[in-house]
């Protein structure tokens, strides 16, 4: 009953002409940025705290959280359309939801993510309205070992993020994590692998990595050779999601949101990760794995709930506890310490209008969004018949502007170049870049919990197996390494006996 | 053509020359005549951020100019400091920083950062050194503290948000003083430093109270020592380490620099500015929640005490052996 109270209290906070147009336009610059290729929600938010400062408090973060969900709305229509990541959780989406497009299916695979993200949202907002509190003390108790166990769990679905040959997965998954130990090392504070070049001390940077593999990269592959786009000029079948579409799509969103809202409380880009999980583990899960890579719904249903779950789970430790997962919540946490409130465990009792405000401003948004963007399939549609010759020069320019917009750094443009043209070279050579992505994000993060793992633990390898969290972790790590072996045992064993049989 | 539109012509043409000829008139102006560009070597968000927004609006107002903030973090915050570096000395351009200042001369030397290259403006706060623990805690008193560092030698363990940085020097500092060994634990941010303590995953971290202060008093965390030469007034209950006979006083502060060779008058100008604004409702209300002492120090006492943490951090930086590059 204390909910209900809480949730119509915050109604009645959020249902304010002004706080409802913020919230509306929160979400819709929040899908703008999303889908603008280079430009993501961390950097909108950075440029549009300034604005919020006169505004009152409650208002301020509803604004702000708005941009934030709203871009996870958004990020997948450029993947979806021309195969270039809006922002690095739609990064998956690529995979399979331009396959979609490329069979005239653009319109379902974009309500479909449009769906989904509503759903994941929605019920991630219960779930932080219910129980914030008691998640975030189990947030707390993942230390390094325990994060190394996770990441290692994580690891073992490398093989499934994409098709074709494994060595090749394996070379650009080495390949990520070389780059990836590029920059300061945590630990020791030592350089590594930057030559001296000031612009490398915190990395090549996700956002010019990105943008040069997917966007440039593809840009560059595209108009090498004359780009066949008579396929989408065929009708496009029905712009909504038919009955198979959703019966294909209900499990994966529900695992998708699942697994995105409790990845999403954990410190780190957890709306990234989970958005390569879910592929994984909707491809493993899969009958027909082989779809997969060839226009799998699931593989645009799972991610994209995947990560608008995560955005939900990350405003836990933040209103809960006053600690923030990553870049993006810390910005919302300073705009909150401008006005005066410090988000910590007081927030709640002390300003209930800010964390019930909040939360049903979500609710709302999720709303306003699913509204917003499933009319505006058609008019997304429409893109994919502008001449590539206008878009590409246009996709580039915004490319160029998100990796500009992170540091404010020319430097991280000279990357991102680099990296198209890297992207180029492998999409030539049929390598495919989204296992280099997934290790370049995750191995560093490994390499750094399992050194502050050895440090907490005095040198103790045994950490990982004493603490019961990481212990499990690490089992079903290994269970899942075991059971994949036993698999290609299995099905070596059967070739060999039909090899037989057939003589 | 009739003498309206003649007149009109004239007015058009007097109008375009007024404006192309205006910014000459700036010269003669008192300073400042436009924006002046703060620069922030750190993310939006960040506590240099939120105090920067603070207290801009209250030096704009005095100054009759706005401060534009601009974030440019990257590259452990050289980039940012470089920018100023290489500004020209005109006033417009200045910087908000601390510590990395004198740190980043010994832990990344070729980043070309050095407060030499900057000119001393004002100091207006500071966030003192203080170790917390999980307030359930069995170290819930400095003494209880050393006690067990002392009986375990190496098993004592504090995170601090930065290898290098302030809050692992004042770490570092204290163990020399009390004669301990403890064990160090680098991370990513002081986020990272509370998640490990609440975790039980350390003993406790090295921070400043504006980062973590909202878990002080959610009642999470405990400050059981804190570097300041007497007790805070906004901490009176947090005892320092003086009266447990450990002299350290360390602390991170905000302070703005701007580039070498910027005229002494300007200097004077926003240094007054900024001492006024430090003094505004609205600066105390902020450092009064987030734990930031208040305490101005003009452009000559700032550039000494510049020079001595230089020699003293420096001293450590090497006795430590710690190498970035």
């Amino acid at each position: 009953m204390d909910t209900i109270h809480n949730v119509l209290f915050g109604f009645s906070v959020i249902l304010t002409p002004v706080n409802f147009g913020l919230c509306f336009g929160g979400v819709f610059l929040g899908t703008l940025i999303g889908v603008l290729p280079g430009i993501g929600p961390a950097g909108c938010i950075a440029l549009m705290l300034p604005f919020t400062f006169s505004l009152p408090p409650v208002s301020a973060v509803i604004v702000l959280a708005g941009i934030f969900y709203g871009s996870m709305y958004g990020g997948s229509t450029t993947s979806i359309l021309v195969n270039i990541p809006g922002e690095a959780a739609s990064v998956i989406t690529c995979i399979d939801g331009y396959q979609m497009a490329k069979q005239g299916r653009a319109g379902r695979a974009l309500g479909i993510a449009a769906i989904g993200s509503f759903i994941a949202g929605t019920v991630g907002v219960v779930l932080l309205m219910l129980v914030a509190p008691p998640l975030a003390e189990l947030a707390v108790k993942f230390g390094p070992p325990e994060f190394f166990a996770l990441i290692f769990l994580g690891l073992t679905m490398l093989v499934y993020l994409s098709s074709g040959s494994k060595l090749k997965s394996f070379t650009m998954a080495a390949l990520g994590t070389i780059i990836g130990m590029i920059g300061n090392d945590v630990l020791t504070g030592i350089s590594r692998f930057t030559f001296g070049i000031k612009g490398l001390y915190d990395g090549p940077g996700l956002v010019p990595v990105l943008m040069g593999l997917f966007g440039v990269g593809e840009v560059l592959f595209n108009i090498e050779a004359p780009f066949k786009r008579s396929v989408f000029e065929t009708s496009i079948r029905g712009l909504l999601p038919d009955r198979r579409d959703w019966r294909d799509s209900m499990k994966p969103i529900a695992r998708g949101t699942l697994l995105g809202f409790f990845l999403g409380i954990l410190p780190g880009p957890g709306n990234i990760i989970s958005t390569f999980i879910s592929y994984a583990v909707e491809k493993k899960i899969s009958r027909h794995p082989e779809r997969f890579g060839q226009g799998a719904i699931e593989g645009v249903a799972g991610p994209e709930a995947a990560n608008n779950a995560a955005t939900a789970g990350a405003f836990i430790p933040l209103l809960t506890l006053g600690i923030p997962t990553g870049g993006t919540m810390a910005l919302i946490m300073g705009a909150l310490i401008i006005h005066g409130i410090t988000p910590g465990p007081l927030l709640i009792a002390n300003h209930p209008e800010v964390f019930w405000g909040v939360v049903t401003s979500m609710y709302l948004g999720n709303f306003i969004l699913l509204i917003l963007n499933l009319p505006l399939v058609g008019l997304w549609v429409k893109i994919l018949k502008v001449p590539y010759g206008i878009l590409f020069p246009l996709i580039f320019l915004f490319c160029i502007i998100g990796a500009y917009a992170g540091n404010l750094d020319l430097f991280d443009i000279n990357v991102m170049i680099v990296f198209g043209v890297i992207g180029y070279v492998l999409r030539k050579t049929g390598y495919d870049p989204t296992p280099l992505v997934f290790a370049y994000i995750l191995l560093p993060l490994w390499e750094e919990n399992f050194r502050q793992s050895m440090v907490i633990s005095y040198g103790d390898l045994g950490v990982f197996f004493k603490n019961p969290i990481s212990a499990a972790l690490l089992g079903a790590g290994f269970f899942f390494i075991l059971l994949n072996l036993f698999a290609l045992g299995k099905s070596k064993k059967l070739s060999g006996e039909m090899g037989e049989a057939k003589n | 053509m009739n003498s309206k539109t003649t007149g009109a012509r004239i007015g058009a043409l007097a109008f375009i020359l007024a404006i192309l000829l205006a910014p000459t008139a700036y010269s003669q102006e008192k300073f400042p005549t436009k924006p002046i560009i703060l620069v922030i070597p750190w993310a939006a968000g960040g506590g240099q951020d939120n105090s920067a927004r603070a207290i801009t609006p209250q030096v704009g107002a005095i100054l009759g100019q706005p401060l534009v903030i601009v974030n440019k973090p990257g590259a452990a915050s050289a980039t940012g400091h470089i920018s100023v570096q290489d500004a020209a000395p005109d006033g417009y351009t200045l910087v908000q920083t601390s510590t990395p200042i004198i740190t980043l001369q010994y832990l990344h030397p070729s980043s070309g950062v050095s407060f030499k290259k900057l000119e001393p403006i004002v100091l207006f706060s500071y966030s003192p050194a203080a170790i917390f623990v999980k307030s359930d805690s069995p170290y819930n008193t400095l003494k209880k503290l050393v006690d067990y560092a002392k009986a375990n030698p190496g098993k004592a363990r504090l995170a601090n948000s930065t290898n290098g940085g302030i809050w692992h020097i004042s770490g570092m500092a204290f163990a020399k003083e009390a004669g301990i060994k403890i064990t160090h634990v680098s991370t990513k941010g002081s986020a990272a430093d509370a998640n490990m303590v609440l975790g039980g995953h350390v003993e406790g971290m090295v921070g400043g109270p504006g980062d973590v202060y909202h878990l002080v008093k959610g009642g999470k965390l405990k400050m059981i020592a804190i570097a300041e030469p007497e007790r805070s007034k906004l901490l009176p209950d947090v005892p320092t380490f003086k009266e447990s006979g450990l002299n350290l006083v360390l602390f991170s502060y905000y302070s703005w620099l701007g580039p070498k060779g910027l005229a002494p008058e300007k200097v004077r100008t926003i240094y007054e500015a900024v001492k006024k604004a430090a003094e505004s409702k609205e600066y105390r209300d902020f450092c009064a929640n987030q734990a930031v002492t208040i305490s101005v120090m003009g452009p000559k006492e700032f550039a000494k005490f510049l020079e001595e943490t230089d020699r003293r951090y420096k001293t450590f930086i090497e006795e430590s052996g710690i190498k970035a590059e």
